[in-house]
């Protein structure tokens, strides 16, 4: 559930983009830098948590995996 | 006498040839290598172009950009900065529309075909090491005598509402005056080092680079990514010992809302200025925690008025304010937020005045009137566009005496009780987002033009920084089954990646008004207020 909610926010972002198979989303410019700000405003919002300056890593955005990671850490 | 900004460039170049004037990540450029690289530059061109014409300069934002455009202004030609993210159609537009015949660019750009010829293009890379021959400088000094402060300097292409981007000019006097504005305002000398944001094509980046030019001050071009890594990007102002910025305010906002200054405080800055987006109050206060001893301004301006036209410099008073306002709501922010930030009083040598809809001058504080400017920061138009320049650029109705011409700029404001403008709004659909002025109806233009859609209305969601398009689409189709990546990629085409919308939503039917006009308030109660 998480995923799928993750995934919309991220293809609503980057359209007619295959964010599955994709593993450097930020490194390789696919998400534009004003983009991040608006993904991490996005998750706080829509899972009602806090992301703070030192999440906002290029490790922690490169993937849907690793942003599903960050939200999960973020919630328990 | 120093009468355009070569000029006072060339007294900077005088005390600090060896000083580092811009860098970025891959090379650093000194007020020498500007000047001799640009004699090169300018030599190239002034053999080919006659004085007083447009060259286009695209490439990626770099020290070397910078020289390429003193090499144009050395010429006695004007330069147009382009976005090279920006779609090949809106750039032949640029082109044809200005009716540059040359341009600059980097090999590391590709530049669409066609739309130049082959001796109409000049690499940066290819212009660099040469040298300029005695014939040369003869023709460079021969333009150089024949330059005056009233020909044009640059051209920066603004969004605009027909669909067609309009070419703002603007000429040498208004160029000198605002870095000079801007140095003397803000204390500027060799040992400001600025942290740029603003793109080389957005006229918000000009004061940066005049002003450093002018004053001997060292700017970086801050890497773009960092504008995604809060924490990353404050270590990096602390590492070169940033002391200026000049960023835009969702830029600010940003580095608050992710707590960024209980990681990591900015050291060195002591001057902090915003423009170009309204600088929410709550957002502000946490800057001033940061750096208690730091001056901070908001400063406001259309392009047609060269950048600034009005400024004020947050006071003590203001901010006690403020923070009164905070306390007496215990904590909750949003009392602070009703409270605005002024735009202040006009810039040095410039006059804004308030007109209400009887072109009657406001003067008591409290009512709305429409901002309007007179003096030497005025462009003379739009290019190759007489029609438009006519609507904004006016006969000033106070004065009937002789020709004087002002700029309606379409925004209004009020005066507080201290006699500051306060800004309210625009009259118009046109929006700020993302630091870029964007008209609604440009995005609205290219949504019917796609041939996906029949009618679109663009609305701006401010509260998440986002642009949602409504259309009804030409196919009879139920309602969310049709091709929307289809129309995405056809605006992708067509419109820079700032200008699309986040979210297209296909509507049977277009809300009216009563007169037969699209509701745009009607989508905005049903879509964005639920």
């Amino acid at each position: 559930m998480i995923r799928k909610q993750i995934l919309e926010i991220l293809e609503e972002v980057c359209p007619g983009v295959d964010i599955e198979s994709q593993t450097a989303l930020f490194d390789d410019g696919i998400i534009a830098s004003f983009d991040v700000i608006h993904i991490m405003s996005e998750l706080m919002d829509v899972f009602n948590i806090e992301i703070d300056a030192d999440d906002i890593e290029p490790e922690n955005i490169n993937s849907l995996d690793a942003l599903v990671n960050l939200v999960e850490s973020r919630l328990s | 006498m120093i009468n355009t900004v070569l000029d006072a460039f060339e007294i900077t170049l005088d005390r600090y040839p060896d000083a580092p004037a811009f860098e970025d990540e891959n090379s650093a450029l000194t007020f020498r290598d500007l000047y001799t690289g640009s004699q090169v530059i300018a030599s190239r061109l002034a053999a080919a172009l006659p004085p007083r014409t447009p060259v286009l300069v695209y490439m990626p934002k770099s020290p070397e950009m910078i020289r390429a455009f003193l090499g144009v202004l050395y010429a006695g030609c004007y330069y147009i900065p382009a976005d090279t993210d920006m779609p090949a159609e809106r750039l032949s537009h640029i082109i044809g529309t200005s009716g540059a015949k040359a341009v600059i660019c980097s090999r590391s750009v590709s530049l669409p075909s066609d739309l130049f010829t082959d001796s109409g293009i000049y690499y940066a890379e290819d212009l660099a090491d040469a040298e300029p021959g005695p014939e040369d400088l003869s023709l460079l000094s021969v333009r150089r005598a024949g330059l005056t402060d009233a020909d044009p300097a640059y051209a920066i292409f603004t969004s605009g509402s027909t669909g067609m981007p309009k070419g703002v000019l603007i000429r040498h006097s208004s160029l000198l005056k605002l870095a000079q504005w801007f140095v003397e305002t803000f204390g500027i000398d060799n040992t400001e080092i600025l942290a740029n944001q603003n793109a080389f094509f957005f006229d918000g980046s000009v004061k940066e680079i005049y002003g450093t030019l002018i004053s001997g001050a060292h700017m970086y071009i801050v890497p773009r990514k960092l504008f995604a890594l809060p924490a990353r990007l404050i270590a990096y102002l602390n590492e070169i010992g940033a002391t200026l910025i000049n960023w835009m305010p969702s830029i600010l906002c940003m580095i608050v809302k992710f707590k960024t200054f209980a990681k990591v405080r900015p050291e060195t800055v002591r001057k902090v200025l915003f423009a170009g987006e309204v600088m929410p109050v709550p957002q502000f206060l946490e800057w001033h925690r940061a750096l208690p001893d730091a001056l901070f301004a908001n400063l406001y301006g259309p392009t047609e008025a060269t950048v600034d036209s009005t400024y004020y410099i947050v006071g003590n008073a203001f901010i006690e304010k403020c923070e009164a306002a905070l306390a007496a709501s215990s904590g909750d922010t949003s009392a602070a937020g009703s409270l605005s930030i002024p735009i202040g009083r006009p810039c040095s040598n410039t006059d804004v005045f308030l007109l209400d809809e009887d072109d009657q001058p406001v003067l008591r504080p409290g009512i709305a009137g429409e901002i309007c400017i007179r003096g030497t920061c005025l462009s003379p138009g739009y290019i190759n566009d007489p029609e438009r320049t006519a609507e904004v650029f006016v006969q000033n109705p106070l004065n009937s005496g002789y020709e004087e011409r002002i700029y309606r700029t379409g925004d209004y404001a009020r005066y507080n009780e201290e006699g500051d403008l306060v800004f309210i709004g625009r009259r118009d659909s046109q929006i700020k987002h993302m630091d870029h002025r964007i008209e609604l109806g440009e995005i609205e233009e290219a949504i019917s033009r796609s041939g996906q859609a029949a009618r679109a209305c663009a609305v701006y969601d401010a509260g998440r920084g986002r642009i949602i398009a409504f259309y009804e689409s030409v196919a009879d189709v139920p309602d969310g089954t049709d091709d929307q990546e289809q129309l995405i990629n056809g605006l992708k085409e067509i419109l820079p990646a700032y200008m699309l919308p986040r979210k297209l939503v296909r509507l049977s039917a277009l809300p009216l008004t009563p007169g037969g006009k699209i509701d745009r308030q009607a989508l905005i109660n049903t879509y964005l207020n639920q």
